[in-house]
């Protein structure tokens, strides 16, 4: 354990939110960016050159170069002076961005969404990466600047373990979060979705040259609602509700009705360069940071 | 099944509102939604009527009916009738001896208890033993009924008379039932006769002097109460030496065993019968020679088997003058006698002997003077037509003559044998020596009789002291087991024999003839507890889903 946490505490908060055999699943995987963006140096291999070991590219030796640096080799075939130029790691912040409105409490989202945060972070932290969890609903709770360390881990760990659903959900408080956090890096907005708005959201953060993704987390009673006859549909962030005679016609109606939201979505997504991931929160939240960390590649 | 109070089916009509408020209430359940925007404009269904009702027709509304039509059966009053003997009831349980056997007294019990459970009531229970005992007083209450059978404990003793019995309990009783494993000599009543195990026993043991005087004799009758022959062993110990003999007795016969005794005269006895049985108390028995010496003037004909039984039955010592008891033998005396006296087929000019007769079958009555004696196996052929008294207590009968009486007259206490002993088994038999010993004792009153059976109260004269397990008991004296007991006497010191009633190994009469069967009555047996203690779960159930459901 304390090799993989890193030395974490066992009264940490860590353990509440993962246990022994989940940091072990996440020890081997990592997130990382194509391009990095980041000035300081870190574990992403960046496409400017600088001092790491991952060799770059040749170029024509000028005076001043370090000897050193000289390719030997090739002038003894080709009995011109070339410098190795090599690439330069630099780091890349995470940004996670947690929905905790009230939709989230409906069927276990927003544990799946707390716990799925607390892994995210972790692999930040093994990366040597800055981390940084930013629950947002009608307005979003700048935590500070996003820090990397076991103590930002464990304070992490501990707000997200303070968290609880309420509110309502408001994708405009991402662009006010954007203007604040210019640094570009790794954003992930975990959310439902289930709210208007999530385009110019998702834009205001394209636009602050952070790589989003958007990871959309549905409960199986969003996707496949098991109400039946004469039902109070009430909404829980809103208050609204709604008497409705449910059968399978409109059950049915319902599906379609979701179906065409998350194709929206979608098309957002693609229209922003954002990653869109769809997960059932019914799912582990061990699996979805894996595929996040596999298939993430921005 | 019957209803006291069918009209309170009637609250069955409440299920009518139940139902209509039911159906007729607004069952919208809520659900929370994550986003309500996805369900609108979405036309309500209208589920098929039938669809709807099976949706609506759940497990509470169930519990309810069932709920509603268990308080109106309750209401209602179901009742069964069950068919149970009307009256009161007073159980007679046989609690002699011969209860002792194996089995037997929980076969009594279970009757007992079967009776009891089939019958109205109320019930009283008597123990029929020596002495007599209520085991439970007129009760109501089957329960108090069936605790007072645990206290049920047969005795050694033999049973009295079932009239001294149903004395304790005098009022009238609709249904006697007298539950014994041995119905002999109960007639009228209801008789319920339970099974008795296989018995060998020892039902008679006396011993006497032979005729001839050269020896004694010691007469043994065994019983085979059982299906199969019986190998037996008899043994008889005399202190100084055992006598041993074996026979092979035929199923449900009695022999009687003659063992030539030599040597000295000894004073007690112990016959031992082998091999012991499931009811060992019957199966060794006691003898001892009275004590006393008894002055005899012998009046008339020999007989050395009067003369052999006189002395069995007490030490005998023929005298001139002054005697202490006259035997009168075959003769008309030409006086009457004074004092105590015994007249065998005898006379005296105020009670002439008469003529010999054929003589009828013998029966009798219960008396002092016939105990340890079974009249079964008496067989006379003639007897003397004697006059008897009219005061005289005649306990044996031959037909409807009298075969033996006593009388206590103004000469003194007489004893009447019209037996002609001649013509009979009686001299033969084992219980000779105790009739005739039996019949000395009530002649002459003052010595302490030397044979007794458990249960017979014995009252000691004045200096007399017997000895109970190493302690010495004066005046009222009832032995409680069997054995040879010590009889201290200012005299010296003699034996007294304490035996089982020899009935407790009596063979099985058949039962009285069947009486018509007692009036039955109809019995209710309520239900509606039932059907309380079946609601009551339901309710907590149907309170428990309907907060479940969230009311």
């Amino acid at each position: 354990m304390a090799g993989i946490g890193g030395g974490l505490g066992s009264g940490s908060a860590a353990l509440e939110l993962l246990t022994a055999e989940e940091l072990f699943l996440l020890s081997r995987a990592r997130v990382s960016l194509r391009r990095p963006r980041g000035t300081l140096l870190g574990s992403h291999l960046s496409r400017r050159t600088g001092t790491s070991l991952e060799f770059a590219d040749h170029r024509p030796y000028q005076p001043g170069d370090d000897l050193r640096l000289v390719d030997w080799a090739l002038y003894a075939r080709h009995r011109r002076l070339m410098t190795k130029v090599f690439s330069r790691e630099v780091e890349a912040p995470l940004y996670i961005l947690l929905d905790a409105s009230r939709s989230m409490a409906i069927g276990e989202k927003f544990s799946f969404a707390v716990k799925l945060s607390a892994a995210l972070c972790f692999l930040a932290f093994r990366s040597g990466d800055r981390f940084g969890v930013y629950p947002f609903r009608e307005n979003i709770q700048f935590f500070g600047k996003p820090r990397r360390g076991r103590a930002a881990l464990v304070r992490a760990f501990s707000a997200l373990s303070q968290l609880y659903p309420e509110g309502r959900t408001d994708f405009a408080s991402l662009a006010l979060w954007a203007e604040r956090f210019r640094e570009p890096g790794m954003c992930l907005v975990l959310s439902d979705f289930l709210a208007p708005g999530f385009r110019e959201g998702l834009r205001a953060l394209r636009y602050s040259r952070h790589a989003v993704a958007a990871v959309q987390i549905l409960a199986p009673s969003d996707l496949d609602p098991q109400i039946f006859g004469e039902a109070r549909l009430l909404d829980v962030e809103e208050g609204r509700a709604r008497s409705l005679v449910v059968g399978r016609a409109a059950k049915e109606t319902y599906r379609e009705a979701l179906r065409r939201w998350n194709r929206e979505l979608l098309e957002a997504c693609l229209e922003l360069g954002v990653a869109h991931f769809l997960f059932s929160s019914a799912g582990s939240p061990m699996e979805a940071a894996l595929i996040l960390a596999k298939r993430w590649r921005p | 099944m019957s209803f006291a109070s069918p009209w309170a089916w009637l609250w069955l009509l409440s299920l009518i509102p139940l139902i209509l408020l039911h159906f007729l209430r607004r069952r919208e359940r809520e659900y929370p939604v994550s986003a309500l925007f996805l369900w609108e404009g979405i036309r309500p269904d209208r589920p098929h009527f039938l669809e709807r009702l099976r949706r609506r027709f759940d497990l509470l509304l169930l519990l309810q009916v069932l709920a509603v039509l268990l308080f109106s059966l309750a209401l209602s009053q179901p009742f069964t009738q069950t068919q149970k003997l009307s009256g009161a009831t007073l159980l007679v349980l046989d609690g002699s001896a011969s209860a002792l056997r194996e089995g037997v007294a929980e076969a009594i019990v279970a009757h007992a208890r079967e009776i009891i459970a089939q019958s109205a009531g109320p019930w009283a229970i008597l123990l029929w033993a020596d002495p007599p005992e209520i085991l439970c007083d007129r009760t109501s209450s089957a329960a108090e009924a069936l605790q007072a059978l645990s206290r049920f404990r047969p005795r050694l003793s033999r049973r009295p008379e079932l009239a001294r019995a149903l004395a304790l309990l005098p009022e009238p009783w609709p249904r006697i039932v007298v539950i014994t494993d041995n119905p002999a000599g109960i007639t009228g009543i209801e008789v319920v006769q339970v099974p008795r195990p296989e018995n060998l026993a020892l039902t008679a043991f006396s011993v006497r002097p032979s005729p001839d005087g050269t020896h004694y004799e010691a007469f043994l009758r065994v019983l085979n109460d059982a299906n199969a022959f019986k190998d037996v062993q008899v043994r008889v110990r005399t202190g100084v030496g055992e006598y041993l003999t074996s026979r092979l007795i035929p199923p449900g016969e009695e022999e009687i065993v003659i063992l030539p005794i030599s040597g000295v005269r000894e004073s007690a006895f112990v016959a031992e019968l082998g091999p012991l049985d499931s009811f060992p108390w019957d199966n060794v028995r006691y003898f001892a020679f009275s004590g006393g010496e008894v002055r005899v003037l012998w009046a008339g004909e020999e007989d050395r088997y009067l003369w052999a039984a006189l002395r069995a039955a007490a030490p005998a010592v023929r005298v001139s003058s002054s005697p202490d008891l006259v035997v009168a033998f075959s003769a008309e005396l030409p006086e009457e006698p004074r004092g105590a006296a015994f007249l065998v087929g005898a006379g005296t000019p105020g009670f002439p002997r008469g003529r010999l007769r054929e003589a009828d079958p013998i029966h009798g009555k219960a008396h002092p003077v016939l105990n340890h004696v079974s009249l079964s196996q008496f067989r006379v052929g003639k007897v003397w037509e004697s006059a008897i008294p009219e005061d005289a207590h005649v306990i044996l009968w031959a037909g409807d003559f009298p075969l033996l009486a006593l009388w206590d007259g103004p000469y003194g206490r007489w004893a009447f044998l019209t037996a002609d002993l001649r013509s009979s088994n009686l001299p033969l038999l084992p219980d000779f020596p105790i009739l005739i010993g039996n019949i000395l004792g009530w002649l002459l009153p003052e010595d302490p009789p030397s044979l007794l059976v458990v249960g017979e109260g014995l009252r000691l004269p004045q200096g007399f002291s017997v000895v109970v397990e190493g302690k010495e008991v004066e005046g009222l004296w009832v032995p409680e087991k069997p054995g040879i007991y010590e009889l201290r006497r200012p005299q010296g010191t003699d034996f007294i024999a304490v035996n089982v009633p020899w009935e407790a190994s009596s063979p099985v009469s058949s039962p009285a003839g069947a009486l018509p069967a007692p009036p039955l009555a109809q019995v209710s047996l309520p239900l509606w507890p039932w059907v309380v203690l079946a609601l009551l779960p339901l309710l907590l159930g149907e309170a428990l889903l309907f907060a479940r459901q969230g009311g």
